[in-house]
């Protein structure tokens, strides 16, 4: 196998193709063969190598340590196989074959395949004799159950979300979609960690173009080892230095399903407990999957308070600074005496106070998600002593200024997508608010604009369906129309306009 | 290098968004003479003149099946490198006014004793930045911007509604006519976006002449409301004020907000920024038309940042020596640019085209209105 390979799509169901005669595939001499599987692992102690002996045949059992289900084998295989009485090898290997009760059942052929399916918890039956392997799908080794999603916590929906076996994720998919809408397309990458990737889409909704497109993205992947699946996205965005990104995540199946129908296509991996969506929108930030069952005013209340929370977290301390810096008249007289009397007391320029609170909190931030559990509410209390007193009374900054902190703080955390570009962009703003004022912030948010209307998630415009404007699409963008509207018909991601998909 | 595509709609907002500019700095008192009905019956009648002038370039445009800039290569060979050469000419000189004029607003209204440099080299830079992006983003940016700009309008309007005394517009005087004709001319040749128009025909989807008509009529309401609401409301002071509109901005009150002038600005800045990077792009464009095919794509990375740093200078020397920025208003005013860009250019390819025989002919007539 070469290294550094793109990889093709895995044997599924159907049979493989006899590979050409040479090295790295089978002899049918038991002890060679394993000896040439050992060397390939590069004599890897976790390799277990099992012999047993069924009428005289030799047989081995090839796994990895702690990665089968043995007590599954055990009904599955070993106690039907030893009550059996079998003439030769190739006649063990054919009823093994056909009676095996697992689910996944391959010929494998080769060295190579053999021990990329054993990693992954697939047992391989070897029998003297017999130039090819029966792989078993016996896994059993241990993984994190089902769990609530940290990040897209919701009320009244489901509370699962994914884990780290691709398997067990791609099960949750199709207890979902209990039809061909939805199909399963395996792929490996990294040419060392051969880790497995799923694309998941509906045939009858995807475009074609937009599949053979994320295919030939992927196929470009030129890894030796792919540990999360976001490692992929600089693969599948346009602009992988853009503030924002492309490519949208989820922990839910449940939105992968909705995505799907959509037309969009989910990539999971093995190993991460979270998918890929591509296309992916920037107005997709402010959705999540609770709007969905809550009544539509609600929903549309929601989605108000996140847009509104979105602005608050990028501009409101740089428009702050501006307008109590350059432009004090705009204020209310009460408001701007309050403001002044705090700037007074104060020894540091307004612009300098709000970088040092604003950088204090994203250490605390930051602070805060790397300690330990039992240390963690030291720096809460840390923090609201420091920032939320201390600063305070010993003058080093203003009241109004832990308002803006605190308001700008929580308003971030309403849309968790988009809190690395905001938390960038604040200070940016922030900076231009003390230096140019309201002129400079204008200029750049109007340059930022710019910036993400020409960006094209995989042809589809990122800013769409709000420019270039859909109206048909606008139904749950700042609303969320009823579901006898949105149950009506599916808006496809191609039918934006603009889009070259 | 026509690939990019943008939409009728789109059409619409970037060109009601670049006329939108001149209002922020109208002096109405300077257009017409006169305050009052005149210059409201001047709007309307500037918009027909408007349309006919543009009328042969864009016979030039339907018959040849492309811009007016390609048309004039397509029926005049190399000899037609002059309309986009012109074109360049007279929207360099335009962006570089506009950029003048955004630092003088800036310096005069809002932070007195600032140098006005800093905005000109910050706004061409942020140009600079948008152009090299391309239409695409510069179009659907248009749309936001517009609703912004929509928004700030309504919340003007509204705080300043109720003040607006209807004896404080000025009734006819004896030569209204003379006025009224007088200010429809001055008008139209000040609407640099006529040939920007023009300019973007090879790069809309469809539906260009109804964009057009509708493009006209928005700016045309949105002058009349301005004007009207300058004129009542301010009364003469309005006449006196530099900027009325802004004028106007501080006055008005909406709920807790005492002043609308910063919102105002804060939109005003966002629609300098997409004129002049329109501007920008466009000039480009057309002095890539004037290359031969296989230069085009080597002279495209440089050209934008050799065209801003003369739009620069050009800025710097008006700010320099203001009898150059007045000068440079006198020649927009006589609307001698207007008229050779939409109708003598065209008119004169039209008949070369004629005599060539590089017009469509009749029995292939018919296509997107």
């Amino acid at each position: 196998m070469k290294k550094n390979a793109p990889k093709t799509p895995l044997p599924s169901q159907s049979p493989p193709p006899e590979p050409a005669k040479g090295d790295g595939r089978l002899t049918g001499e038991l002890e060679k063969d394993l000896t040439a599987l050992r060397e390939r692992a590069y004599n890897t102690s976790d390799l277990i190598t099992r012999p047993i002996t069924v009428c005289g045949v030799r047989i081995n059992l090839v796994m990895m340590e702690g990665m089968v289900d043995l007590n599954k084998l055990d009904e599955a295989m070993i106690r039907p196989l030893l009550s059996r009485q079998f003439p030769d090898g190739p006649a063990v290997f054919d009823w093994i074959e056909q009676t095996a009760v697992v689910g996944d059942v391959k010929d494998v052929y080769e060295y190579d395949q053999i021990l990329s399916l054993v990693m992954t918890g697939f047992l391989a039956v070897l029998v003297d004799g017999v130039a090819k392997s029966i792989v078993m799908g016996v896994q059993g080794y241990p993984y994190r159950s089902i769990s609530e999603p940290n990040a897209e916590v919701n009320e009244k929906g489901s509370r699962e979300s994914f884990t780290e076996p691709i398997k067990l994720n791609l099960t949750m998919i199709r207890r979902r979609m209990r039809s061909g809408a939805v199909k399963f397309e395996m792929m490996e990458t990294g040419s060392d960690s051969h880790t497995l990737l799923c694309l998941v889409y509906d045939p009858r909704a995807v475009s074609h173009k937009l599949l053979q497109e994320v295919r030939k993205r992927l196929n470009r992947i030129q890894m030796k080892t792919v540990l999360d699946v976001g490692y992929l996205q600089p693969y599948l965005e346009g602009k992988p230095l853009s503030l924002f990104s492309e490519v949208g995540t989820t922990e839910r199946p449940d939105t992968v399903c909705a995505k799907v129908q959509e037309g969009r296509i989910a990539i999971l991996m093995d190993g991460t407990p979270y998918a890929l969506i591509v296309p992916f929108l920037f107005v997709e930030n402010f959705q999540s999957f609770d709007d969905y069952s809550r009544r539509p005013y609600f929903a549309a209340l929601i989605r108000f308070l996140k847009y509104a929370s979105f602005f608050i977290s990028m501009l409101l301390p740089g428009l702050y600074v501006a307008v109590a810096t350059f432009h004090p008249a705009v204020l209310p007289h009460a408001l701007l005496f309050n403001i002044a009397s705090a700037v007074e007391a104060t020894p540091f320029p307004l612009m300098l106070e709000a970088l040092i609170i604003h950088f204090i909190y994203e250490i605390m931030r930051e602070a805060g998600l790397r300690l330990p559990r039992p240390v963690g509410h030291a720096v809460s209390i840390v923090g609201a002593l420091v920032i939320g007193d201390a600063a305070v009374t010993a003058g080093i900054i203003g009241s109004p200024m832990v308002m803006v902190v605190a308001l700008t703080a929580i308003s971030s955390f309403v849309v968790p997508s988009l809190y690395e570009p905001v938390a960038v962009l604040r200070f940016a703003f922030i900076l231009l608010g003390g230096t140019t004022g309201l002129y400079g912030i204008a200029l750049a948010l109007a340059a930022l604009l710019v910036n993400i209307c020409r960006t094209n998630s995989l042809g589809v415009p990122y800013t769409a369906p709000v420019s270039p404007f859909t109206p048909s699409a606008m139904r749950d963008v700042f609303i969320r129309a009823g579901w006898k509207q949105l149950g009506r018909r599916v808006m496809h991601i191609q039918d934006m306009r603009g889009g070259d998909l | 290098m026509k690939s990019t595509q943008i939409s009728s709609a789109q059409l619409v907002f970037l060109l009601f968004l670049y006329h939108s500019f001149n209002m922020f700095t109208a002096e109405a008192h300077n257009v017409t003479g006169n305050y009052g009905l005149p210059h409201l019956l001047a709007i309307p009648a500037a918009v027909l003149l408007q349309a006919l002038v543009v009328l042969p370039a864009w016979i030039l445009a339907w018959k040849c099946r492309r811009g007016p800039a390609e048309a004039a290569l397509w029926t005049m060979g190399k000899a037609g490198v002059i309309y986009p050469l012109a074109s360049s000419l007279y929207l360099l000189w335009v962006m570089a006014f506009t950029v003048y004029s955004m630092s003088d607003f800036m310096v005069n209204a809002i932070y007195p004793g600032s140098a006005r440099m800093f905005f000109i080299v910050t706004m061409i830079l942020g140009a600079l930045y948008a152009a090299y992006l391309g239409l695409e983003g510069i179009a659907r940016a248009a749309f936001i911007i517009f609703a912004l700009f929509l928004l700030s309008l309504l919340l003007t309007f509204g705080g300043v509604m109720d003040r607006a005394h209807l004896i404080n517009i000025h009734p006819f005087p004896d030569n209204s006519f003379q006025l009224v004709m007088e200010g429809a001319w001055k008008i139209m040749s000040r609407s640099s976006g006529i040939v920007i128009y023009l300019l973007l025909l090879p790069y809309v989807g469809s539906h260009k002449k109804r964009g057009f008509w509708i493009t006209l009529a928005s700016i045309a309401a949105l002058m009349e409301a301005v004007t009207f609401l300058v004129s009542s409301v301010l009364g003469d002071l309005g006449r006196t004020e530099a900027y009325p509109f802004f004028m106007l901005t501080t006055v008005a009150e909406v709920s807790i907000l005492q002043r609308m002038d910063a919102l105002h600005v804060a939109v005003w800045v966002m629609v300098s920024f997409l004129r002049i990077t329109l501007c920008l792009w466009l000039v480009r464009q057309q002095l890539l038309l004037c290359l031969p095919l296989k230069q085009q794509a080597a002279k495209n990375k440089w050209l934008l940042p050799v065209l801003a740093a003369i739009a620069l200078l050009l800025a710097a020397a008006m700010n320099e020596n203001r009898d150059l920025s007045s000068q440079t208003l006198a020649v927009f005013t006589t609307g001698v640019p207007i008229l050779l860009l939409g109708a003598v250019f065209p008119l004169v390819c039209l008949i070369a085209g004629g005599i060539r025989k590089r017009l469509i002919p009749k029995n292939q007539e018919g296509g997107e209105s």
